[in-house]
């Protein structure tokens, strides 16, 4: 009886709180990004293909291997980025920037399990990325949205570069919403809608017919299992409500911040980022691919990083508008870097050795550059800092104890991230 | 089948012709040697010989090379069994845990299709088996199961899981169907699990010529044919036998130093100053992980350190070896392995499941390796036939003792075979592929230890909302929506049973019929009626009794 009981609550707010959600939305929203309390998100804007950061964050004016893009000023002296980064660079303000990044693998597949995993890859072991690990961490009981978000992944390698949750299990694996392939019209769920000879009423009689039919079995049988089958459909039913499918909705957003974001698949899917963390989502990414670079460099990146400043600084100023931008967490990163030496084709290679990442928000220590690369860019001169050094850092400041133990498919207890990582110290305040 | 069994010529050479690509491999071996110590047997042996002499010098050449410890008997299914229970039942009283009940014969039933036939029975073999009224059908069933081509499609499935694991990735994805077709051919044929294990070792590092496919070669492939990912893979495989930590330094706790990782992976290196320990500058000859020494044959080429490092793997002696066979196939019946984690025998374990391994090990290399004799053990014992039924308070004092079976989570292979069967559609083609709608479904549905794995949102809304779901909830794409609600000899508590039957392999009791019955009742006209029962039918396929194997 209970679960009949269930079924029909479950039913009327599947009908009727949708429509007047919005009113109240607003007011929850508000009052959420101005609790002292709210828990943090991170959006992590992942530079697929191994951007070039020596174009983007650490430029080298004046010697060979610099190239020939420009720096300009941001508001915070001696924080110079480059010239196709303006609206980014208006707000510097609000970023870190790790310029002294040193790893060891320079294969594609291999650095972005180590960059998202803290790990190399290592046969049998299925290590979580940083977006399930964060999501179990930070996802609240009962939410009506997944707890980690994936937009625009690229394609069916997403799983081998880390995105996948690993042996946290399908809880935490992530929605993926379009792809890196795909165009702007594919930012949707998939399945996320009734088939369309499926009504209302007859979506409601199936759930009610769903606990009916499952309650003998259900008071006799227990488990893990069953559990999360239970929570997963729960949670369908939660984000298929036209609440929770709004944040999927871009069509929401007034035309001109459209316009901002820039309407590419990852101008839009920064947007959809925004609204995904607006409703308490604890961990969305944004993947921008293309930038494996091997020939002709510059034109590429420039484009590259037209729509990188146009989704990345329209998000920044969205964020910081709303009051969102203390809680968020924001990562701008890839698998390496790129060979400081241009090579023959005007590209550049893999280089591992000295790379850089952005950080902003979710109340970092800002507008500052952390260590130093030397004058040709090849190699860490100041604070060489590892993959699990970053990762724990990113705990730290999402408030994540970064030594907590999970239960590995192999039986064994594996830490969020490795004992030897050590926190950057000068980013967290 | 047995040797002593063979009455006449035409039997004695019906039977080696279709066993002769076998007669090699170590249960004939077995058998034979048993047979010859048996005298009555051996007089009819040499009549035999003579009847078919081909085949009789090959036999004879073999006799006299089998050791005399081949001769101890081999293991029967019951003696297996046996001991399972013995070894189960101590161990609950031991604890002070009552053994939960016998499973209904439904829940038998769907149980022993899901894991040995990879899908729900049909209707029409749910029907037939609740109605056998024999005192033996459940070992009768097991066998049918065992003998049919789904058998071979279903382990192929799981050992592929087991030795491939990276043709879940991308990168290897393509190799997974031609595999998978290799490990068919290979279990339907029953072909003995060691052999299956040489032949991947001892696979040809040239690449096959075009049109000429070696599937027995992913193996090596998926390891990109480097000694060290031959090594760590090789070892976890086949012995269960975790030496990844030890390619980089050498591990506080476990057994395995760096050196026997780099020894290990130096079998699969042919130059003869010996394998470069990565990162240093210090080479390493090939050495057996147990410090036995290495026979080597005079003449050396590319293959010998694969081949002898294959037959030290798969002899009975190994310590490893069947007793990973038997762990693996233990966590495919009961959800978790006698010791865990599976790729980690060599770490410290309870005792008491390490010696009924290590007792199930034994009689496995007895039977020359026969895989059916190893499953068909454990399916039947009472271990296994019991209920997954129990308070909910109890279920974590039981967890692992076995007092209940516990319930696991379907994969992706069981959830597509089950739903076609379900709806009364023909399975689809084995050979599918990872890039059809059943690849991708798999893929989607892609579950880790089933007696963990969790669903996922985005799991739920295809089954909640996506194509396949909603064609079986259709009558014109439907059969079994089709027949029920057009078939004009059922009523509305006929049709309910019916749907039992074909998604969830048992009648309903009466209490979940009659509000079943009355909901269809409510409506009128046929297009409303077949309205409710593709609904039903989607509430039975997203029910959690149908999505778990119990």
């Amino acid at each position: 009886m209970m679960m009949r009981r269930r079924g029909l609550l479950r039913l009327g707010l599947a009908s009727g709180v949708g429509l007047s959600f919005s009113s109240w939305f607003r007011e929850l929203a508000a009052v959420a990004a101005n609790h002292p309390e709210r828990t943090k998100s991170c959006i992590l804007v992942w530079l697929n293909g191994g951007p070039s950061t020596i174009d983007l964050w650490d430029l080298k004016p004046g010697h060979a291997n610099g190239g020939p893009f420009r720096e300009i000023e941001t508001p915070v002296a001696g924080l110079k980025i480059s010239e196709h980064l303006p609206t980014i660079a208006r707000q510097g303000r609000e970023l870190a920037i790790i310029r002294s990044m040193a790893t060891k693998e320079g294969d594609h597949t291999r650095a972005s399990y180590l960059a998202r995993t803290g790990n190399v890859p290592l046969g049998a072991i299925q290590f979580p990325g940083i977006g399930a690990l964060v999501a179990k961490e930070l996802q609240r009981e009962g939410a009506d949205l997944p707890g980690y978000v994936s937009i625009a992944p690229p394609g069916a390698q997403a799983e081998s570069l880390g995105y996948a949750s690993g042996f946290l299990g399908p809880r935490f694996t992530p929605l993926m919403v379009g792809s890196d392939y795909g165009t702007v019209d594919d930012l949707v769920v998939p399945d996320l809608v009734r088939a369309v000879d499926v009504s209302e009423r007859d979506f409601a009689e199936r759930l009610k017919l769903i606990d009916l039919v499952d309650g003998g079995f259900r008071s006799t049988r227990h488990g893990r299992v069953l559990d999360s089958q239970r929570e997963a459909g729960a949670q369908a039913v939660r984000v298929m409500r036209p609440a929770s499918a709004r944040a999927f909705n871009l069509g929401e957003e007034p035309d001109r911040l459209r316009d901002a974001y820039g309407r590419t698949v990852f101008g839009q899917g920064c947007l959809m980022a925004r609204r995904l963390v607006e409703r308490g989502v604890p961990f969305v990414e944004v993947t921008l691919g293309g930038w494996d670079t091997h020939n002709e460099n510059f034109p590429a990146v420039t484009t590259l990083s037209r729509t990188l400043d146009a989704g990345l600084g329209t998000l920044l100023g969205d964020l910081s508008q709303r009051g969102l931008l203390e809680s968020t967490l924001v990562v701008c990163m890839g698998e390496f870097g790129r060979t400081p030496r241009i090579n023959g084709q005007g590209g550049r290679d893999h280089w591992p050795n000295a790379w850089s990442v952005m950080v902003a928000g979710g109340g970092i220590k800002a507008g500052q550059v952390i260590g130093r690369t030397s004058r040709d860019g090849t190699t860490v001169e100041e604070r060489p800092t590892r993959v699990p050094d970053l990762l724990a850092t990113l705990c730290k400041v999402l408030g994540i104890d970064h030594l907590k133990q999970n239960d590995s498919n192999v039986g064994r207890p594996i830490r969020i991230v490795d004992r030897s990582a050590k926190i950057i110290e000068e980013l967290v305040s | 089948m047995s040797l002593v069994d063979f009455p006449s010529r035409r039997n004695a050479s019906g039977w080696v012709s279709s066993s002769a690509p076998g007669i090699l491999s170590r249960p004939t071996w077995t058998e034979l040697s048993e047979f010859m110590f048996s005298c009555a047997n051996f007089m009819r042996l040499l009549e035999w010989m003579a009847a078919c002499r081909t085949y009789a010098l090959v036999a004879l050449a073999g006799l006299v090379f089998v050791p005399v410890a081949r001769a101890e008997e081999a293991p029967s299914t019951g003696a297996l069994t046996a001991r399972i229970d013995r070894f189960v039942e101590a161990r609950l009283q031991e604890r002070g845990v009552a053994p939960g009940a016998e499973a209904s014969e439904a829940e038998f039933l769907r149980r022993v299709f899901l894991d040995l036939a990879g899908r729900i029975p049909s209707v029409a073999e749910a029907r037939a088996f609740f109605d056998d009224t024999a005192p033996d059908k459940r070992a009768r069933l097991v066998d049918r199961l065992l003998a049919s081509p789904e058998y071979a499609r279903n382990f192929a499935t799981v050992w592929r899981k087991a030795w491939l694991p990276q043709a879940e990735t991308p990168t290897f994805s393509e190799l997974s169907d031609g595999y998978e077709a290799w490990l068919r051919e290979e279990l339907s044929r029953e072909t003995p699990y060691d052999r299956m294990v040489v032949r991947q070792l001892t696979a040809s590092f040239r690449p096959p010529r075009p049109g000429r496919p070696q599937p027995a070669r992913s193996f090596l492939e998926a390891s990109q044919f480097k000694p060290e990912n031959l090594a760590a893979n090789t070892t976890r495989a086949f012995l269960g036998l975790n030496l990844d930590c030890a390619q980089c330094h050498n591990h506080p706790f476990a057994r395995w130093t760096r050196d026997n990782f780099w020894q290990t992976a130096a079998f699969f290196d042919a130059s003869p100053t010996g394998l470069v320990i990565e990162g240093t500058d210090r080479a390493v000859t090939p050495a057996l992980l147990t410090g036995e020494a290495v026979k080597w044959p005079d003449a050396r080429e590319e293959s010998t350190g694969r081949t002898v490092l294959a037959s030290w793997i798969t002899s009975r002696d190994n310590p490893f070896f069947a007793r990973n066979a038997v762990n693996r196939l233990w966590a495919h019946c009961f959800g978790t392995g006698l010791v865990e984690p599976l790729d980690d025998l060599s770490e410290d374990n309870p005792a008491g499941p390490v010696e009924l391994l290590g007792e199930l090990a034994a009689g496995f290399g007895r039977a020359g390796f026969d895989l059916k004799l190893l499953i068909r053990s454990m399916v039947l014992s009472r271990a296994y036939q019991r209920t997954s039924a129990g308070r909910a308070e109890t279920a974590e004092a039981d967890g692992g003792s076995l007092a209940r079976m516990p319930v696991r989570a379907l994969s992706g292979e069981q959830l597509h075979n089950s739903l076609l069967m379900a709806a009364g559609l023909p399975a689809s083609p084995a050979n599918a592929g990872v890039r059809s709608d059943r690849g991708r479904f798999v893929a989607l549905f892609r579950a880790g230890r089933p007696s963990l794995a969790e669903r996922s949102v985005s799991q739920t809304l295809t089954l909640y909302n996506g194509t396949l779901a909603t064609a079986l909830t259709r009558p014109e794409t439907s059969p079994i929506l089709k027949a029920v609600a057009r078939s004009p000899f059922l009523d509305d508590a006929a049709r309910v049973d019916t749907l039992y039957l074909a998604t969830l392999s048992r009648w309903p009791d009466a209490a979940e019929r009659t509000p079943l019955v009355a909901y269809l009742a409510e409506v009128s006209g046929q297009p409303d009626r077949e309205r409710a029962l593709g609904n039903l039918f989607w509430a039975l396929i997203n029910s959690t009794e149908f999505n778990s194997n119990h």
